[in-house]
C-alpha cells in the first residue's frame, strides 16, 4: 500500500458535490478509494461522474436523509472505512438580533444536526479502525461579528467530534475536525468582499484553495499515517488566527519601516 | 499526494541519537518520504538522573541512523552538536549546508527530562538547562537556519513541544513551563516568517514509548515513592482513549506529513498526537 494509502478504502462524503468536499472526493478517487458523495443537487450524479465517485441522493439536513445515505452506501460498498461530514451552508452575515428563526433552524439542521446524526448513526456502518473527519471552521475558535449562529454550530461540532473520539476509541475509530480559514470555493467566490479584507490578515499572504491546501489534510487524517491522532481540531488557516499579521498592522496604520523587510508593501510573498 | 512528497528536500533533525527516540523515528520517516537527512545529537555524556542517562552519550546512534537512511536510498549526514551552544549550532548548520547545499525542513526535537522534579527541589541550574534545551536550542537553530530558508524561498520548521506544552502535570514544573514557551515561540515565528513562505508548527506528543518518557515516569514514581511495579499507574493506559502508548514512528509520520506540501496551509498551530489523552476521560 502506498504511503498515504487510500487503496480500496470506502469513503462517504457529505457535501461532496462542491468546494472542499468535491476536491477531497476527486483526490481520494484518484488515490484508489471508492468514494460516495451525498447531496441534493440535481447535477450531483454528473459531479460524481466527473470526479470518479458514486452519487447518493439524500438530504443531509434530516435524520431520514442521513439514514438513507448510510443505508445506500452500505448496500453498495458493504461498509465504510472513512466518513467525512463536510456538508455546510453559509447562512449569511447578520447580527444576532436580525437572524430570523428560519435562518437559525436551517443553520442548525445543516451545520449542526447533520453532524450529530452522522456521528450518532454513522459508526454502526463503519469498520473498526475507521476514520471520521468533520469539517468545522476557524470561526469555531476565532469569532467575527455577524456570524454568531454559524460560528456556534461550527464550535459545537468540534465538541461532538471530541466526544465521538472518546466514545469510539475502543473500536480504534478516530475522529478529528478540520478548521479551514477562508478558502476559495463556491461558498467564497473570487469576487467575495471577504477576500481582499482577509488577505491582509493572513501571515502567509494568500488564501487557501481546496486542492492545494486542504485535501492533503483530509488525506492524512483518512490514512493510517495519522494513526495516533484522534479527538483533534486541526486549524488550516495560513496562521490567520494566531494574532496580528504584518498586513493587519500595516492596514491599521503601523509604520512600514517597523515591519520585517519582506513584509513591507510591494514585497511579493513567496508561494 | 505522492509517496515521496519530500523528494529533493533536505531535513535537519536535532536530538536524533537515541534508538527509541522521536528524533530517530522522524529522521527515518523523513527519509522514507524522500528527504536527505542531517541527524544531529549532543552525543556526549550529559546529565544523569539516578544513574540513567538523559541523552545519547556517544555518536553510535547517529551512525546507525545514517546507515538506516542510506538503506532507504537517501543520504544521511551525522553531526555532533549541543543545541544549547550557539557556536556549535552555527558550525553544524554551516557544515550541513556545505554538505547538502540547503535545508528545507528543520525538526527541533532535542529535549531533556531535567526539569521534571517537585517545584521546591528544582534548582536554578535545572531551570536554565530545561530553558536552554527546549527554548534557546530552538532559538539558536532557527537563527542559523531561517536565513538559508529565506534565500531558498521557504521552508518548514517543526518544534517538538509536548502535551505538557498545553497542559500541566505535578512535578513537571520546568518541563511544562519551557514546553509552553516553545509553543509561544512557534506562533511568533509563524507570524514573522509567513511572508517568507516559512511554515512553523509545534507538535504535542502525548505518552510515546521513548527512553525519555520512561525516565520521566520513573522519576515521578520515585518522587511519589511508588514501587517500580506500580509505575504504570502514573501513565495509565486507561486514560488514553486509544488504550495504548504511541510509537515514536507515529510521531515521525506526522512530522514527515507536516513537512510536506500536504500541510501547505498549516502554520503556527500545535498538532496534538496523543491518542486523545487530553480530550477528556
Amino acid at each position: 500500500m502506498s504511503r498515504f494509502g487510500l487503496d480500496g478504502k470506502r469513503v462517504l462524503i457529505t457535501g461532496g458535490t462542491s468546494g472542499i468536499g468535491k476536491a477531497v472526493a476527486r483526490r481520494f478517487a484518484e488515490e484508489g478509494a471508492r468514494v460516495g458523495i451525498v447531496g441534493r443537487r440535481d447535477d450531483g450524479a454528473a459531479v460524481a461522474r466527473e470526479v470518479g465517485a458514486t452519487f447518493f441522493h439524500a438530504d443531509v439536513a434530516s435524520e431520514d436523509g442521513i439514514r438513507a445515505m448510510l443505508r445506500q452506501a452500505t448496500e453498495l460498498f458493504g461498509g465504510l472505512d472513512v466518513l467525512i461530514l463536510n456538508a455546510g451552508i453559509d447562512p449569511g452575515l447578520a447580527p444576532m438580533s436580525e437572524v430570523g428563526s428560519a435562518s437559525f433552524e436551517r443553520n442548525l439542521d445543516v451545520n449542526y444536526r447533520h453532524v450529530w446524526w452522522g456521528l450518532s448513526l454513522g459508526p454502526a456502518h463503519l469498520i473498526d479502525g475507521a476514520s471520521i473527519i468533520v469539517t468545522s471552521s476557524t470561526l469555531a475558535v476565532y469569532k467575527v461579528p455577524n456570524t454568531a449562529h454559524y460560528a456556534a454550530a461550527k464550535e459545537a461540532v468540534v465538541s461532538l467530534t471530541k466526544s465521538a473520539a472518546l466514545e469510539l476509541a475502543h473500536r480504534r475509530i478516530r475522529a478529528n475536525a478540520v478548521l479551514p480559514g477562508t478558502t476559495l470555493s463556491e461558498m467564497t467566490p473570487p469576487d467575495h468582499w471577504e477576500l481582499p479584507v482577509m488577505e491582509k490578515m493572513l501571515p502567509m499572504g494568500r488564501h487557501a484553495t481546496p486542492d492545494a491546501d486542504l485535501v492533503g489534510l483530509y488525506q492524512f487524517l483518512a490514512s493510517d499515517e495519522s494513526s495516533y491522532i484522534t479527538g483533534q481540531a486541526i486549524v488550516a488557516d495560513g496562521g490567520m488566527t494566531l494574532g496580528m499579521s504584518y498586513g493587519t498592522l500595516l492596514a491599521l496604520g503601523a509604520p512600514a519601516e517597523l515591519m520585517s523587510p519582506r513584509a513591507r508593501p510591494g514585497t511579493q510573498a513567496h508561494e | 499526494m505522492s509517496d515521496r512528497p519530500l523528494d529533493g528536500k533536505v531535513a535537519f533533525v536535532t536530538g536524533a541519537g537515541r534508538p527509541r527516540g522521536i528524533g530517530r523515528a522522524a529522521a527515518i520517516e523523513l527519509a522514507r518520504a524522500g528527504a536527505d537527512v542531517v541527524v544531529s545529537d549532543v552525543a556526549r555524556p550529559g546529565p544523569r538522573i539516578g544513574g540513567v542517562p538523559t541523552v545519547a552519550e556517544d555518536d553510535g546512534g547517529l551512525h546507525e541512523a545514517v546507515a538506516e537512511i542510506e538503506g532507504l536510498g537517501r543520504s544521511g549526514f551525522a553531526l555532533v552538536l549541543d543545541v544549547t551552544d550557539e557556536s556549535e549550532v552555527r558550525a553544524g548548520v554551516e557544515a550541513a549546508v556545505d554538505h547538502f547545499g540547503r535545508i528545507d525542513v528543520l525538526f527541533n526535537n532535542a529535549g531533556t527530562p531535567v526539569g521534571v522534579k517537585p517545584f521546591l527541589e528544582l534548582s536554578t541550574d535545572d531551570w536554565m538547562h530545561s530553558w536552554g534545551v527546549h527554548v534557546m536550542g530552538c532559538v539558536f537553530t532557527c537563527r542559523a537556519v531561517i536565513p538559508t530558508m529565506q534565500v531558498n524561498g521557504g521552508g518548514v520548521i517543526i518544534n517538538n513541544s509536548s502535551a505538557s506544552g498545553l497542559r500541566a502535570l505535578p512535578d513537571y514544573g520546568a518541563y511544562t513551563a519551557t514546553k509552553h514557551a516553545l509553543i509561544g515561540l512557534t506562533k511568533t515565528l509563524a507570524l514573522e516568517f509567513g511572508p517568507d513562505g516559512i511554515r512553523v508548527i509545534a507538535i504535542c506528543p502525548g505518552d510515546i514509548a521513548t527512553d525519555m518518557a520512561d525516565l520521566g515516569i520513573a522519576l515521578a514514581a520515585q518522587e511519589l515513592r511508588l514501587d517500580p511495579a506500580d509505575q504504570q499507574s502514573l501513565a495509565p493506559i486507561d486514560t488514553i482513549a486509544l488504550r495504548r502508548r504511541g510509537e515514536a514512528a507515529e510521531v515521525g509520520r506526522a512530522v514527515a506529513w507536516l513537512a510536506s506540501s500536504g500541510a501547505s496551509y498549516i502554520s503556527g498551530e500545535s498538532i496534538v498526537i496523543d491518542g486523545a489523552l487530553m480530550e477528556g476521560l
